[in-house]
């Protein structure tokens, strides 16, 4: 890869990188770490990448970050704990569509692996075996995870229109 | 075979319609036998995330490289290597430039070289302890002619041997000599003898006038000064000569004997012959 297809890189897929990231995560200045250390090992490796390659090179990188910066820190499952407080952290443009935010919010009762696998359907259109291979999963695993999640989230949707 | 116990692998596959044909009456005959599940199932496609794009990464130039590359960083090196050779250049003209070199306006006698005067004098002198006397072929350093305060200074010469011609012609010849320092039979030589072989110009001497007591201890620090003859002369002023008269030839050198020496009135002639006058002590 040379150094001008990895800029390219950067204007292709910082931005999805970054959404997948903060809906994990859901804390801004924390998501944009996590980005900017998936692209700098994806320069330090850069000339042995094929482009065709990076997109998954960072999405993979950035998750596996992501995982161990969950691990050594508790932000996310005390948010978890506490729904409340993702509102603070949530962009303003998600407040636009009541539905949408309604979504969004339905996606702190996910588990991580099944947030993570429907994000990466959903917002970045990958395929059950590129997710598989993002995740360390089965593509089976994935299809699972993810019905598992779409089956909650509609209930979570139905229960919030129920309560309103 | 879709069963209560895999259909979740399907399900996906079935709303998306990636499903064989096969496969596709099976999952509608499971589906037909648990309306729960058909249930769950229903609606599901809807539940799909839209990513927000106004959510976007700010610092998108922080990550990106320069895709100039090394030829950047040659740019660079070049213009430094540029920078630092027409500093040279200028260093070196600057210097070239016929500034010359501040000189003491004022050289004490002690500091004068050792001249060929002495060179011929000693040649023809027996010194004392001339055993320890090194032959020609050895690397003698450079006798120590300056006093303690300053280091005189050397021209480069070809080093000398003992001359062929007559001491008086020699002299009147070698005026404008530059001194010799590396002859293996040279001494210290007193301050008299240095001032009258040494050409130094007026304007050099005169600011010494001012009485200073010519010390030839000072002369002494040598590593030959086994070799120097024993003067107690006292002059009451650094800017006057001393002649050679008071410095007798103990006995000729074994080479050179059978020649004429020079005797105390030859010395004093070439004194006067080099020195003017006004600076001459008259003993």
């Amino acid at each position: 890869m040379t150094t001008k297809e990895y800029n390219n890189c950067v204007d292709q897929f910082s931005d999805g990188v970054f959404r997948f990231i903060l809906k994990n995560l859901r804390h801004r200045a924390d998501a944009e770490d996590i980005v900017q250390v998936a692209f700098e090992r994806l320069w330090k490796k850069h000339k042995t990448i094929p482009s065709e390659s990076a997109r998954s090179f960072l999405f993979t990188t950035a998750y596996r970050y992501m995982i161990d910066w969950i691990r050594k820190n508790e932000r996310v499952q005390t948010l978890e704990k506490h729904p409340d407080q993702y509102q603070q952290f949530a962009p303003d443009s998600q407040r636009s569509f009541e539905a949408r935010e309604l979504l969004e919010k339905s996606l702190i009762i996910l588990p991580e692996v099944q947030r993570s696998a429907v994000l990466l359907r959903d917002y970045e259109g990958y395929s059950y075996k590129e997710i598989a291979a993002l995740l360390d999963l089965t593509e089976a695993q994935v299809k699972v995870y993810i019905f598992r999640a779409r089956k909650k989230l509609k209930a979570f949707i139905n229960n919030a229109h129920k309560t309103a | 075979m879709i069963t209560e116990n895999n259909y979740e692998q399907h399900v996906l596959d079935y709303l998306e319609g990636n499903l064989t044909p096969d496969q596709h009456q099976k999952m509608e005959l499971f589906l037909d036998q648990h309306p729960d599940i058909a249930a769950e199932i229903y609606g599901l496609q809807e539940v799909v995330l839209t990513p927000d794009l106004q959510v976007q990464f700010e610092p998108k130039a922080q990550l990106k490289q320069s895709e100039q590359g090394l030829g950047m960083y040659w740019g660079r090196y070049t213009m430094l290597v540029l920078l630092l050779l027409v500093g040279r250049v200028i260093w070196c003209l600057y210097n070239s430039s016929g500034i010359p070199k501040k000189l003491p306006s004022t050289q004490p006698m002690e500091q004068l070289t050792a001249p060929a005067l002495m060179v011929e004098e000693s040649s023809m002198m027996d010194p004392v302890g001339s055993n320890h006397l090194p032959t020609e072929k050895e690397d003698v350093p450079t006798p120590a002619v300056h006093s303690s305060a300053t280091t005189p200074r050397e021209s480069p010469h070809p080093p000398r041997s003992t001359p062929k011609h007559p001491l008086p012609q020699n002299i009147s010849s070698d005026k404008t000599q530059v001194p010799n320092l590396d002859t293996t039979t040279s001494q210290p030589t007193p301050p008299a003898l240095l001032m009258a072989e040494h050409p130094v110009p007026p304007e050099v001497i005169k600011p010494q006038v001012e009485p200073r007591p010519v010390v030839p201890t000072a002369v002494l620090n040598t590593i030959d000064v086994k070799k120097i003859l024993p003067t107690k002369i006292q002059s009451k002023s650094s800017g006057q000569v001393l002649l050679a008269a008071h410095i007798q030839p103990v006995e000729a050198h074994p080479s050179q004997r059978g020649k004429r020496l020079p005797t105390a009135s030859m010395w004093k002639r070439v004194a006067q012959a080099i020195v003017p006058e006004s600076f001459m002590v008259n003993n």
